[in-house]
């Protein structure tokens, strides 16, 4: 089977050479650097949205909420070195249905934050007390963001099972 | 003594959800693979199967 016009296009590019090149250095790198980015977001977005579903009553939500820009910064580390696993070897993830999943549940884990800072959900947060009851509508956008990131953890520890057959 | 059984109740709940989202991922990814092992080929005309090389 000839490769795809997208995977030849990738395969040219110096980022993929590089990488190839490099390949002993530069993925325990980016893992190891994937994996604090995971535990970053997590554990400080993982963290607000556990406050908003009502651990930790008394917390002020607006103390944890500056926890947030942490959560961002991993994020942001993630996307980076996602992006370079990818164009290393892009038919181990674009033939990946943990890949495929991993990748859907971040677009909701998206549109879920759009939801969030988009409505009244966290103007009405903001204003609340420490042991007030985040409303109704928070809670669901806290238990979504929850859902997709333990989601994307799993699909990340699963895509090595998942890849194409002469990966294994 | 309430507080220590909060947490424990707190605990099991966290749990019970990590299950559910484990649960709810591999249910998924096994319906994606029978996709291409004979199943019901509606998705692989949206995402590809490998073909071996």
């Amino acid at each position: 089977m000839e490769l795809a016009a997208w995977e030849t296009f990738v395969r040219s590019t110096a980022l993929h050479v590089f990488i190839r090149t490099y390949e002993p250095w530069v993925w325990p790198l980016c893992e190891t650097l994937h994996y604090l980015g995971l535990s970053i977001l997590l554990g400080t977005i993982g963290l607000f949205d556990l406050r908003v579903l009502g651990l930790g009553k008394g917390i002020p939500i607006e103390s944890i909420h500056r926890l947030i820009p942490w959560g961002i910064g991993g994020y942001v580390v993630n996307i980076l070195t996602g992006i370079i696993f990818f164009v290393g070897h892009p038919d181990q993830y674009f033939y990946n249905n943990a890949f495929r999943l991993k990748a859907l549940f971040m677009v909701v884990a998206g549109l879920n934050v759009l939801a969030f800072y988009g409505t009244r959900a966290f103007r009405q947060l903001k204003t609340l007390g420490p042991d007030a009851e985040p409303p109704f509508r928070a809670k669901i956008i806290a238990g979504t963001s929850l859902s997709m990131w333990v989601a994307v953890l799993i699909c990340g520890r699963l895509l090595t099972f998942y890849r194409p057959p002469f990966f294994h | 003594m309430n507080d220590r059984l909060g947490t424990v109740a707190q605990l099991i709940a966290f749990s019970a959800f990590i299950a559910a989202v484990f649960i709810v991922v591999m249910t998924s990814l096994t319906f994606l693979s029978n996709q291409c092992t004979g199943g019901t080929p509606v998705l692989p005309a949206i995402f590809p199967c490998f073909q071996e090389r």
